[in-house]
């Protein structure tokens, strides 16, 4: 019964969202206090909906009910429990399932939100209006093309068991992260479109703000688990791969970025009105792009679950409304904007400046990520774009955003680049010195782009920190108000710092090694003690054990595993890491070359650690801003 | 002009992107042209025998990953059906199930003919991005030592087989 059950609740989700749609439309008669009550009450009864429909797919998982299709393909009766419960979002249609349920979720946080008073009340009745149509237009979506409670008859006895990439902890937690960064941003793009078409004011660029660092701090940790999950699991040791599906998470981070800075600007100084509803519009219509990019198998690749071009055609229409619907708003009904009248070195210029850079370096990962297609149709050709493009454009936006990222911490509202010289002076020459030295003195030279990257990365780190420093004796609100942007930016240094280090200094060797033979990888010494047969709960798997030695002292032992599972052939890598803050050591265990002879993947990769470390700071930073701040701010 | 540009530039990414979505699969340069195929080990359709790459050398042979959710593996299956009856070329074909099930991959070959001298099954589709599939369906060449020749993306047809496979066939016959 659970399935009809959540069949059901689907499709009174569906017409929940469909009424909360219409009630903030003006064809339904209404005050704005009752259509204020009652919308909201339908926004709730939308996400319990919702709710309901995923608890009744979770139950159908949890007692192996193999008649329901999906469960069948996803799962087995020997998975752990945890990743039967995680299995849920597993494959297409049940990861759709909860992107709709975090969206309703989202609209629910919207409605009961105590941000809106008496004349922003319409604001809200719109933004979750908007948000009701997105909504039914998603559960349309599921139910036509990827209903997760289709049964099928005469149903297995036993499952297929889910994809075993996706056995792992990190990947159980990774896409509801992922998604609710995505489907967050759609809170921001419903107030940009609602201010649009009904108040002539700015405040819902202070609201917007909230749910874009909100979106913000999701989409952060979502993208660094996912190279987390991929450098240990994949197997390849590398942590990002310019794969399409990475790249779909990182577009939006990029413009999101742009668009929790240019708020600030919107709510304090009532500028950049348009560009900001235009970065809402874009956050979110990337996030659908991204869904499309996956799930409609124009592009493939290792993410990928499922490809059906009539799925695709489906998330093609539905961008084509809500992207194509809300450019034209935007363009029919952008205010006459004040003329502008800027200092190039005033922090608003210089905050500008830097979301021009965020977007045209999301703009150069579109273009690469669609480059293939685009060759495709003109000439018929298929060239893969990979890593080579990327890691070359992405530096000519980047070098100058980690620039003026420091110069615009000390900048003032409206300020002028002389009085900004003479603050910044020091700091800049104190950051080239110490970069310098680490760079020619402790790490030794590498490349000039190395010694940039170390010195841009100190710059950032010493300019985000420094307004924190500068207040650490004056009143906690001072002190605290400083706080996110410092960990913010120190967060982004320190990711930088790991990636230049990382990509300049790691050594990577690919080599068979018998039992007790060894290989030296810069300072450190491999050695293969013995490899031995292990069974989990639903795989076999082979386990060396490899010790590593630095100046004959063993510093450690790690036991990368090849696995088989049950239900799946294909063989999995775990690799087996052994870290600390300064380096990654990293074996995986390759192919069985006969003779007790193996083939082995071994790097050695310093402060590789950082590149997780730092986005772990930057969502801190966001934390700090969504609830740390909000006493200090009554009090003002 | 200001508020139309991100209106044009998004119909442009739209149209382009529709496309691509019926867009046919075509060439891309392999780089696994003239190495042994990657390694691997999978089961068979519907039963528990898992061969590996050793297991199916011997023979020049088509390796050809489809799927039943594929609209182009629809469109070449007859011609590969053609192929396999024809005792004058007289090649195998080696039928990689590429993210499908069993179920309806027996379906499919039992309404539509089975090419295939055996059709091994890669549902979540590692063996796939071993071999650098873009997209089904694909098809390499291998010869008699799993060496790769030749890799066509996309619907294979008979103008395809004679112009660009046949004569790579011929050549290693000799």
């Amino acid at each position: 019964m659970a399935p009809e059950f959540g069949q059901l609740f689907l499709i009174s989700g569906l017409a929940a969202s469909l009424m909360q749609f219409l009630l903030g439309l003006n064809i339904i008669s209404l005050n704005q206090t009752n259509r204020e009550v009652l919308i909201t009450r339908f926004t709730s009864i939308h996400s319990l909906a919702v709710f309901l429909a995923m608890l009744c797919l979770s139950y159908s998982f949890l007692i192996d009910d193999f008649s329901v299709l999906y469960v069948a393909l996803n799962s087995h009766t020997n998975l752990p429990v945890l990743y039967k419960v995680t299995a849920l979002w597993g494959a297409h249609e049940g990861s759709l399932l909860l992107w709709i349920f975090l969206l309703s979720l989202w609209g629910a946080s919207l409605a009961y939100s105590q941000k809106f008073f008496d004349q922003t009340v319409i604001l809200k009745i719109k933004s979750l209006s908007i948000l009701g149509l997105v909504s039914f237009g998603f559960i349309l979506f599921i139910i036509y093309t990827s209903n997760p409670f289709e049964r099928i008859y005469p149903f297995p006895e036993q499952g297929r068991d889910l994809n075993p990439l996706l056995q792992d902890p990190a990947l159980a937690i990774h896409p509801p992260m992922l998604y609710a960064g995505y489907v967050g941003l759609a809170v921001p793009f419903a107030l940009a479109l609602a201010s649009l078409m009904s108040s002539k004011d700015y405040h819902w660029a202070g609201i917007a703000r909230i749910w874009a660092i909100n979106s913000w701090l999701f989409l952060t940790g979502g993208i660094a688990l996912g190279s987390w999950w991929a450098y240990y699991e994949l197997g390849w040791g590398g942590w990002w791969f310019w794969d399409p599906v990475e790249n779909a998470s990182l577009m939006p981070w990029l413009v999101a970025t742009a668009l929790v800075h240019s708020l600030i600007v919107t709510e304090k100084k009532q500028l950049f009105n348009g560009f900001s509803a235009l970065l809402a519009i874009i956050a979110f219509s990337l996030s659908l792009l991204g869904t499309f990019l996956v799930r409609s198998g124009v592009l493939i690749s290792v993410h990928s679950f499922a490809s059906d071009p009539e799925r695709g055609l489906f998330i093609l229409m539905l961008i084509g409304f809500f992207t194509g619907g809300a450019l034209i708003i935007y363009a029919l009904n952008q205010k006459q904007s004040k003329p502008l009248n800027l200092n190039l070195f005033s922090r608003e210029s210089l905050l500008l400046l830097n979301n021009v850079f965020l977007c045209s370096a999301a703009g150069l990962i579109m273009i690469g990520t669609l480059y293939p297609l685009v060759l495709e149709l003109i000439n018929s050709e298929k060239i893969s774009v990979g890593p080579p493009y990327f890691n070359f454009v992405i530096l000519f936006p980047f070098i100058p955003l980690m620039l003026f990222i420091g110069v615009a911490v000390f900048s003032s509202w409206g300020g002028t680049g002389k009085k900004l010289l003479v603050n910044i002076n020091r700091l800049a020459l104190l950051s080239i010195v110490i970069g310098l030295i680490i760079s020619y003195l402790i790490l030794g030279y590498e490349t000039p782009l190395t010694t940039l990257g170390l010195i841009l990365a100190i710059w950032t780190i010493f300019t985000g920190a420094m307004p924190v420093i500068k207040n650490l004796g004056s009143q906690t609100h001072q002190l605290i108000k400083n706080l996110p942007m410092a960990l913010a930016h120190i967060g982004l240094g320190l990711t930088v710092l790991g990636i230049t280090v990382t990509s300049s200094y790691g050594i990577t060797f690919d080599d068979t090694l018998g039992f007790g033979q060894s290989k030296q990888v810069g300072n450190y010494e491999f050695k293969l003690i013995s490899i031995e047969d292990r069974a989990g709960p639903n795989f076999k798997a082979k386990v060396a054990t490899v010790d590593i030695f630095s100046d004959n002292i063993k510093v450690g032992s790690v036991f990368p595993e090849k696995r088989i599972y049950d239900s799946a052939s294909p063989s999995m890598t775990e690799a087996g890491i052994d870290s600390n803050l300064f380096r990654d050591l990293f074996v995986a265990l390759g192919e069985d070359l006969g003779g007790g002879i193996w083939s082995m993947h071994l790097q050695y990769k310093p402060l590789l650690r950082l590149i997780w470390l730092g986005p772990m700071i930057m969502m801190l930073g966001a934390l700090c801003r969504l609830f740390l701040l909000k006493p200090f701010r009554r009090e003002t | 002009m200001k508020r139309i540009l991100p209106i044009i530039i998004f119909v442009g990414l739209f149209v382009f992107l529709a496309k691509s979505l019926y867009q046919p699969q075509t060439n891309i340069p392999s780089p696994l042209i003239g190495k042994p195929m990657p390694t691997f080990s999978l089961s068979e359709l519907n039963s528990d025998t898992s061969l590996t790459d050793n297991d199916i050398l011997g023979a020049i042979s088509l390796i050809n990953v489809w799927a039943t959710w594929c609209v182009g593996c629809e469109q070449e299956h007859s011609f590969l059906v053609e192929l396999a009856a024809n005792q004058t070329i007289d090649i195998p074909i080696i039928g990689i199930n590429w993210k499908d099930r069993d179920d309806l991959a027996l379906r499919w070959l039992s309404q539509r003919g089975d090419p295939y001298i055996v059709v091994l099954s890669d549902p979540i589709g590692k063996t796939a991005i071993d071999f650098g599939v873009y997209g089904a369906p694909e098809t390499f060449l291998i010869d008699e030592q799993g060496v790769i020749h030749y890799k066509h993306i996309g619907p294979l047809d008979s103008e395809i087989f004679a112009n660009n496979i046949m004569p790579i066939i011929q050549d290693l016959r000799r």
